[in-house]
């Protein structure tokens, strides 16, 4: 056993210059797989991470949400918001009033999207990940408090309101005309993009000043957060049931478990994973018909040694074993390297997206993606170098010895 | 130059295992290349296609997209936001129309769902023309208690389906299926599925309103509806004194943020294939040297008969080029049938019909590749080759 890795050692030694591009081959091959593999679990956990803390959400809205569709079918009442709390296994259940109005600031007039809300329900809604911006000039200090029960015509604003809607950036204690009346800023929020990019554009007002502005009493979303995620479908389909009963209309409500979003979003990734992978391992078969060229010479140029060594009793299972070795062999070097370039790669790709984008993908490097490279390397080494090795290990050994 | 060839063939075909597993390995990566570039044209044109022949429309519609992706309807236009349009130059032809949600009762059950009117003709070509009826027919100028339903209303919406004749109740208005829509593509379903059509007097009764949601208007110059998308912005926001109230998408520039990001994603996958061609090229390097070493006593021979260096060179450098031609034309026309097998199957998994379009730019591009990469990568073995002592190389062997 130790004689056949010397000797296989000692072959890909003597051969250098080829040992070395067919080995490379590999390596590209495996390091194109790998920092896919970690570049796209990088996506994929931003979007997990961003969209966790939302699984045990039920959005409740009038009509059934779809992509592209507008307008909206009349409005929830008080009553629903109750019956929706009866509901068992609803932890929390927060009614958010939204409309959009006009927003006057130094004389600039925009539509923005106003939202009433109880200022005690907007940890529900907020969850931990919408906080108030950071003061930039006192560090510790936010940007700001939080609604207050007490608060009147008071406001806080989202990132993209205070910051690129109107010509003047608004800062705290600034004073913006909704409708006709005047609000103070009393918070501004961090910014939030992505997928509660929504929040942005919002500016959020106590339901009582909501009712004063919109002039009505009009639920527009119910926002419930259920105990056990695992309930959230069954809990969700009793709500549209339970409100549908209410107004005496079939499909009038849309309860969305966000939980069961989430989980189709992240299957439609897997299936973009693979489609890339798949892309990817073409350079692989390419690099495995490198590996079986360069055994089936070495072979060939050897057909001579293979005839003597069988002539001094070596058993074509271990001619097959040295051949099928040596493939393994380089094509193994070439998956460790494979995965340390394609480490290289990955990182420098998502710090070209970082750049080039300004979004922020964090390489996440998963041992089983390692281990996996490699293995595979070797497996497609193994595989390509069988057809030379079986040959080489059929020679007949007269015929072997006497070829020059 | 004709001995070249011959030189150049013969010893190709004398080492015939590793010729092919070289030309194999080209094959394989232009294959990748052609085929995903044509079945991404493909998915462009299935996108697209339908939309090209509308390149002159710009849609208009009184609310603005927050977010990137969620549509807010702030309002509606009036009678005086079209009369200005009107005025605007360049413009071929307005179409008015009106929008809303509506609550429809059939057989005693009671849905919501969205109203669209408008003149007859005009939504005859937007929406008819590529969509087409599956029953009935048309509505007609006339047609006050006639509806036109979409494919959802009429098989999804109540335990009946709705066909040609039944009676609907709209807000209170009886009214009479004279036409169901197929099934809207990926581009219509939710312009059409959902939807009942009817006159724009009709809708404008139903809806009790005047306000118009939706404006389309058509150019004479594609070129300019940019600009005028931009005019008409201005002008319906003069009218109602805000900045941001109307959105004007001119479709062309639409069709043109399509091509980008077609084309960025075909040349991500693009680039990923090519991956396979820079292993290829090592392949070919190595099966060069390979070469090389073992004529170095040809060489040597060749020289000292009086060949010189530029002949080695060219000869080994067409050698490698000659291999990776064959490689291109082999990839390509397997990128072509894989393309076609892939566009097969996606049509039948997605029911979108997705059509493979082999551009001849692909394929002429593709052997193009293939015959830079073959002399690149042969290069460096063939200089080797050319820069052989013609004494220590006829020694050798």
């Amino acid at each position: 056993m130790k004689d056949a890795f010397l000797l296989v050692y000692r072959n890909i030694r003597a051969r250098k210059t080829r040992s070395i591009l067919t080995m490379l081959g590999v390596v590209v091959g495996i390091a194109a797989v790998v920092a896919i593999m970690s570049i796209s679990y990088g996506v994929q956990e931003s979007i997990t991470e961003q969209l966790s803390e939302m699984t045990d959400i039920i959005m409740v809205t009038p009509g059934s949400v779809e992509l592209g569709s507008f307008g909206e079918f009349g409005s929830f009442t008080e009553r629903d918001l109750k019956d929706v709390e009866r509901i068992s296994g609803v932890k929390e259940a927060a009614a958010l009033m939204g409309e959009m109005q006009e927003v006057e600031y130094r004389g600039e007039k925009v539509m923005v999207e106003i939202v009433g809300i109880e200022p005690r329900d907007m940890d529900a809604v907020f969850g931990e990940t919408v906080k108030l911006e950071e003061d930039v000039d006192s560090e510790t200090s936010a940007s700001g408090r939080e609604l207050r029960d007490n608060d009147r015509k008071a406001c806080q604003i989202g990132y993209s309101v205070a910051n690129d809607y109107f010509d003047y950036e608004i800062g705290v204690n600034d004073r913006l005309t909704i409708n006709g009346s005047k609000f103070r800023v009393i918070g501004v929020l961090e910014k939030q993009g992505g997928f509660r990019s929504n929040v942005d554009a919002q500016i959020y007002v106590t339901k009582r000043d909501a009712v004063n502005i919109f002039d009505t009493d009009d639920i527009s979303t119910i926002f419930v957060r259920v105990r056990d995620i695992g309930e959230a479908e069954e809990i969700a389909d009793e709500i549209e049931e339970q409100i549908d009963d209410n107004h005496k209309l079939d499909d009038f409500t849309s309860a969305m478990a966000m939980g069961g979003t989430i989980e189709e979003l992240n299957s439609i990734f897997q299936i973009l994973q693979v489609f890339l992978l798949a892309i990817a391992s073409i350079s692989l078969i390419v690099a495995a018909m490198g590996i079986m060229n360069t055994t089936l010479m070495s072979v060939m140029e050897r057909t001579h040694e293979i005839g003597v060594m069988k002539a001094i009793g070596a058993k074509n299972r271990n001619i097959l074993f040295l051949f099928l070795m040596e493939a393994g062999v380089v094509s193994g070097i070439g998956g460790v390297l494979g995965c340390i370039v394609g480490w290289g790669a990955a990182e420098v790709i998502s710090f070209g997206i970082y750049t080039a984008f300004d979004v922020e993908i964090a390489v996440v490097m998963k041992l089983q993606v390692l281990l996996g490279g490699v293995a595979v390397a070797v497996l497609v080494g193994i595989l390509s170098g069988f057809y030379p090795a079986r040959k080489a290990s059929k020679l007949s050994p007269v015929e072997a010895v006497r070829y020059e | 130059m004709r001995d070249k060839f011959l030189l150049a063939f013969r010893s190709i075909r004398e080492r015939k295992a590793r010729s092919i597993l070289t030309v194999l390995g080209i094959a394989v990566g232009i294959a990748a290349i052609v085929s995903l570039m044509s079945v991404g044209y493909g998915m462009e044109h299935a996108i697209t296609g339908e939309l090209t022949g509308m390149a002159d429309m710009i849609s208009v519609m009184p609310g603005k997209i927050t977010g990137g992706h969620t549509y807010v309807e702030m309002g509606g236009f009036t009678d005086r936001d079209v009369k200005d349009l009107q005025r605007i130059s360049g413009i071929k032809d307005i179409s008015a129309m009106t929008y809303d949600s509506v609550e429809v009762e059939y057989r005693n059950e009671r849905k919501p769902t969205f109203v669209l009117g408008g003149d007859t003709k005009d939504l005859e070509s937007f929406y008819v023309e590529p969509v087409g009826l599956k029953e009935g027919r048309w509505l007609r100028e006339n047609d006050y208690k006639g509806c036109v339903i979409g494919d959802r209303v009429a098989t999804d919406f109540f335990d009946d389906v709705i066909h040609v004749n039944d009676k609907l109740v709209l807000n209170g208005d009886k009214f009479v299926v004279v036409g169901v829509f197929e099934k809207g593509g990926m581009l219509y379903s939710t312009d059409v599925d959902r939807n009942i059509f009817l006159t724009l007097r009709a809708a404008k009764n139903v809806l009790q309103t005047d306000a118009i949601k939706y404006i389309i208007v058509r150019v004479y110059e594609i070129d300019e509806a940019e600009e005028i998308a931009e005019e008409i912005e201005e002008v319906i926001n003069d009218n109602h004194g805000l900045d941001d109230f109307a959105t004007a998408m001119a479709m062309d520039s639409m069709l043109e943020q399509i091509g980008v990001i077609f084309n960025i994603i075909r040349g991500v996958l693009a680039g990923i294939a090519a991956i396979a061609l820079v292993v290829a090229s090592i392949g070919i390097m190595n099966t060069m040297l390979m070469s090389v070493m073992e004529r170095t006593h040809e060489i040597g021979v060749m020289k000292a008969i009086g060949a010189k260096s530029s002949d080695v060179l060219a000869l080994f450098l067409l050698e490698s080029s000659i291999v990776s031609l064959v490689g291109g034309v082999t990839g390509c026309v397997v990128g072509v049938i894989v393309a076609k097998v892939l566009s097969f199957l996606g049509s039948a998994a997605s029911g979108l019909e997705i059509a493979a379009i082999v551009k001849p730019e692909v394929l002429l591009g593709g052997i193009a590749v293939a015959v830079i990469v073959g002399v690149l990568s042969g290069f460096y073995p063939a200089r080797k080759a050319s820069r052989m002592s013609p004494v220590e190389a006829v020694r050798y062997g």
